[in-house]
């Protein structure tokens, strides 16, 4: 399998950040680009040419698909098959654990058919650890194994597993396991564990290079957290492995945004730059824009499903718009559906918007269903969040390809007040919570205003 | 009894066949078009047309044309309770073949209330859905949820959960809250008592429940949209339920329900309540066997010529992990699913049948993922469905005592409840006496039996 990454226009203007972050500065520039993914035919398969299906073209900055157990959040597959294709689901081994042995270890198909979707028009990316998971507190490492938690509790996943795992699944892409440090900062710089962290990763990276057999395309974790030498310590120990994209996952430390890109910057310096950059851990519409501007092609949709979780719907667009007429102020990222105004309010979500829900569904709809905890409600709200993070990233790339993603990308950021809004007159009496931070209230693993009583639901005993 | 002989470590090859839906769907569009009905009756807001009627039971097949949509009957008819059928959308329900479903008007008078629903313009345009639309009166709930219900000439007092103060449902109430949700179909006001309590109780219930349907007549404003069904009551006494039966007859509506049944009564006892009113009732109007939805007993029912049936069992059940075939539930919490790849029924022509294994579907329910239960309850009511669809087929082509048989080896094998064995035999099928497949069954004197697999 081969994945190539071409650049087709690109944004040079530097951007701004003194007032937000003092010792970051921008690397690498905005860039729109293609992926294009082809599958080479299976020698053992009847098929003696590769027709057309088995090569994928993808325009970037893009959106991987965040996956719970192998689908979308509250997402069945005639739901997703109204989003745009093709694209990427991002599937991670630790969902498929729930027991010692994991069914794919017997499902012989493979990934695409075990999930129902469609090899032509979906790219699957095989990961370990959820990565929407931060807080991992009792995360033990391990010199052989990443921990991964189940509801069944812990399992151990090595690299003999994972490769029998990419050996019988036929992943596309597969991030190999590599040794994450879920700590803060300071912990993660005392004593030797980022140097552990590395000599683990290259040792893990290596060998499930070796055991591999079909090829699919290496997403490269860039290790070495903090420490500009270790990062270049780990790049250069790797050297001989062939990876197509690089993946920035320093998460587990949560670093602040700017943070991230400046560490990121220590390893993509010395990668080549016609590698598609895969951000994780960020993926806020504002933490999105920034992370574009400084030459990130690819988030996770972690952000449209905390949206959901909440009970809110998005309403936010790259291009920034007055629409008239609307009672709450327009600059606020989201509406909360759970607010009994909107009990008798039989509009749309956003009266522009052409996503299933707001073709079919009104606001008192949704609100009903929220009020009552029907599943319906996060259904719903999840089918139009993800419809306005693509369009989005659409906005996103059409604003580069044009030319104007320097003014446009400033006047997104200064018109939602956001935290990373670039102008400092914001009104300092203005009490109302900042646009897009949705996210930072959310863990996948805390119950959420729209699922506290769906899990009484399922255990109750009727 | 069959049971399932899967082991763990056995991987089965995953079978997927034709989507039935298609093939029988078009067979009984086929058949409305190039046959005229033998027998129908027209009100203001339903047209009923029986095209087929099974030549030794009372089984019929029909269309059932109301203000929003023509149903085939006979029909089963999932239960939305809040406007929503717990995570699917209108969309879905179209794909499974649903014509008609239900809304509880207890629930939707609290949430979102009358006031809400008028502003919406009633529920159909309310949840987004423009099939058929029944609901039901929301006594039942006040009796079966509400402790401390009293039911006096005038109505149903009761304590309002949210607020504790007393409230009064009259059958006006009731009406004019149906009304506002504006159901193709909405039910009668009636006096609700258990079907374990004997006595006077059971005779004032009957006749009060004739006194509360003439007020609801009275009170339905919307006679030319909305059919109002009078319900059939009278316990488990023979001459009450036929008193019943014919007082409502009388009243010339457009369809009538049998009530007060599936409550913990005897299966037994049970069966002939639904004969006697069938007997009774004008045969040609539709009558709909209120609670009902386990798949024998929708074979049985529709053998006694019940035409519509609802019940929470498939989606209830689906929301615990269980998965409705032919031959039971499978339950898909068990682990020995874990590694099952095979499709929950290959023959099943659903989203869920025709894209997912079991194994990943025991994946879903153990992790309590909620889409695991959206693809369950798709399932069952896809199940529910087919056996609706093979039941009107096997009508129409006058081979229903073929297909009843055929059904309980398949769910039964040899040992089939008694309750059935009498039933059936009162409909001159007699599952004792060997068919010349060789099949034939030994009554066991249990009403339920649950398989689980």
């Amino acid at each position: 399998m081969k994945l190539t990454f071409t650049e087709i226009a690109s944004c040079s203007h530097k951007f701004d950040y003194s007032n937000l972050s003092k010792s970051f500065n921008q690397v690498f520039n905005a860039r729109a680009g293609n992926i294009l993914f082809e599958r080479q035919p299976d020698p053992n398969s009847l098929k003696t040419s590769p027709n057309s299906e088995d090569k994928i073209a993808l325009k970037t900055p893009a959106v991987v698909n965040y996956t719970k157990f192998g689908l979308q959040p509250h997402t069945l597959p005639d739901m997703e098959s109204k989003q745009y294709k093709p694209s990427i689901n991002q599937v991670f081994l630790e969902h498929f654990i729930e027991h010692n042995d994991s069914p794919l270890l017997t499902f012989k198909e493979g990934l695409h058919p075990f999930l129902a979707l469609d090899s032509a028009d979906k790219i699957l990316l095989l990961d370990a650890l959820d990565h929407s998971h931060v807080n991992r507190t009792s995360y033990v490492p391990s010199n052989s194994f990443v921990q991964a938690e189940t509801s069944g509790g812990l399992r151990k996943i090595n690299t003999e597993f994972y490769s029998t795992i990419i050996n019988t699944q036929n992943p596309d892409i597969y991030i190999p396991i590599s040794d994450h440090i879920f700590m803060s900062i300071s912990d993660a710089e005392k004593g030797k564990r980022i140097k552990k962290s590395v000599d683990r990763s290259i040792s893990w990276i290596t060998k499930i290079n070796d055991q591999i057999k079909n090829r699919p395309v290496l997403f490269l974790p860039l290790m070495g957290s903090t420490d500009k030498a270790s990062r270049e310590r780990f790049l250069e120990s790797v050297s001989s492995v062939k990876y197509s994209g690089v993946v920035i996952c320093d998460y587990g430390i949560k670093p602040s945004l700017f943070k991230q890109l400046e560490i990121a910057n220590y390893s993509l310096s010395c990668v080549d730059t016609n590698l598609p950059r895969y951000l994780v851990g960020f993926s806020a519409p504002d933490e999105v824009v920034v992370s574009v501007q400084n030459g990130i092609d690819l988030f996770s949709s972690i952000y449209p499903y905390s949206v959901t979780e909440q009970g809110r719907a998005s309403t936010y667009t790259f291009f920034v718009k007055n629409l008239p007429g609307e009672e709450s102020p327009s600059n606020e990222s989201s509406i909360n559906l759970f607010d009994p105004k909107y009990k008798d309010d039989f509009k749309p979500i956003s009266s522009d918007c052409s996503c299933y829900t707001c073709s079919k569904h009104t606001r008192a709809y949704i609100y009903h269903l929220l009020s009552t905890q029907e599943m319906l409600a996060t259904v719903l709200l999840q089918s139009h969040n993800v419809h306005v993070y693509l369009e989005f990233f659409k906005d996103i790339r059409k604003s580069i390809s044009d030319g104007t993603f320097a003014d446009d990308s400033i006047s997104f950021l200064n018109y939602y007040s956001s935290k990373f809004s670039l102008n400092t007159s914001t009104d300092p009496t203005n009490t109302r919570s900042l646009a897009f931070n949705e996210i930072s209230t959310f863990d996948p693993k805390k119950s959420t205003p729209t699922t506290k009583e769906k899990i009484k639901r399922f255990t109750q005993v009727e | 009894m069959k049971t399932d002989t899967v082991s763990a470590e056995l991987v089965a090859e995953k079978v997927i066949k034709k989507p039935k839906l298609a093939a029988d769907s078009e067979k009984l569009e086929q058949f409305y078009l190039n046959n005229k009905p033998l027998l129908s009756s027209e009100s203001p807001a339903l047209k009923f047309e029986i095209f087929a009627k099974c030549s030794t039971t009372k089984a019929r097949a029909s269309l059932m044309h109301l203000p929003h949509f023509t149903a085939q009957t006979p029909m089963f008819m999932p239960v939305g309770t809040m406007g929503t059928m717990k995570g699917l959308t209108p969309e879905q329900l179209v794909d499974l073949d649903c014509h008609v479903i239900l809304g509880n008007t207890y629930h939707l008078g609290s949430h979102p209330g009358q006031e809400i629903m008028e502003k919406a313009g009633g529920l159909h345009k309310f949840m987004g859905w423009n099939r058929g639309l029944l609901t039901d009166s929301g006594g039942f709930q006040m009796v079966s949820l509400l402790k401390l219900a009293n039911i006096t000439e005038e109505g149903v007092e009761f304590e309002n959960p949210y607020n504790g103060e007393k409230m009064l449902l009259t059958p006006e109430e009731s009406i004019s809250l149906q009304n506002t949700i504006g159901a193709d179909i909405i039910m009668q006001l009636d006096d609700v008592v258990s079907s374990l309590v004997s006595g006077p109780r059971v005779k004032e219930a009957m006749e009060r429940s004739i006194r509360w349907l003439d007020r609801c007549i009275v009170a339905n404003k919307n006679k030319t949209t909305q059919n109002l069904f009078p319900i059939v009551q009278g316990g488990l006494d023979v001459e009450l339920r036929k008193t019943s039966a014919s007082e409502l007859s009388k009243r010339e509506s457009p369809g009538y329900a049998i009530g007060g049944l599936s409550g913990g009564e005897s299966k037994d006892e049970f069966w002939r309540m639904v004969d006697i009113s069938t007997d009774i009732l004008p045969e040609n109007k539709p009558r709909y066997c209120m609670g009902v939805g386990y798949s024998e007993d929708l074979v049985v029912c529709s053998a006694l010529g019940v035409d519509m049936y609802d019940c929470v069992f498939p989606t209830r059940t689906a929301r615990f992990g269980n998965a409705l075939v032919v031959e039971g539930s499978m339950v898909l919490k068990s682990g020995k699913y874990a590694k099952d790849h095979r499709p929950i029924d290959s023959e099943c022509g659903c989203m869920t049948c025709t894209k997912f294994s079991r194994s990943f579907l025991h994946n879903l329910i153990i992790t309590k993922e909620t889409v695991g239960c959206h693809l369950i309850s798709i399932h069952n009511i896809a199940f529910q469905m087919r056996l609706m669809r093979e039941i009107k087929l096997a009508i129409m082509e006058d081979r229903y005592p073929e297909y009843v048989r055929s059904f309980m080896s398949r769910r039964f094998g040899n040992k089939v409840p008694l309750w059935i064995v009498n039933c059936l035999k009162s409909q001159n099928i007699d599952l004792t006496v060997p068919d010349e497949n060789g099949y034939s069954a030994v009554p066991v004197d249990q009403d339920i039996i649950r398989v689980n697999i």
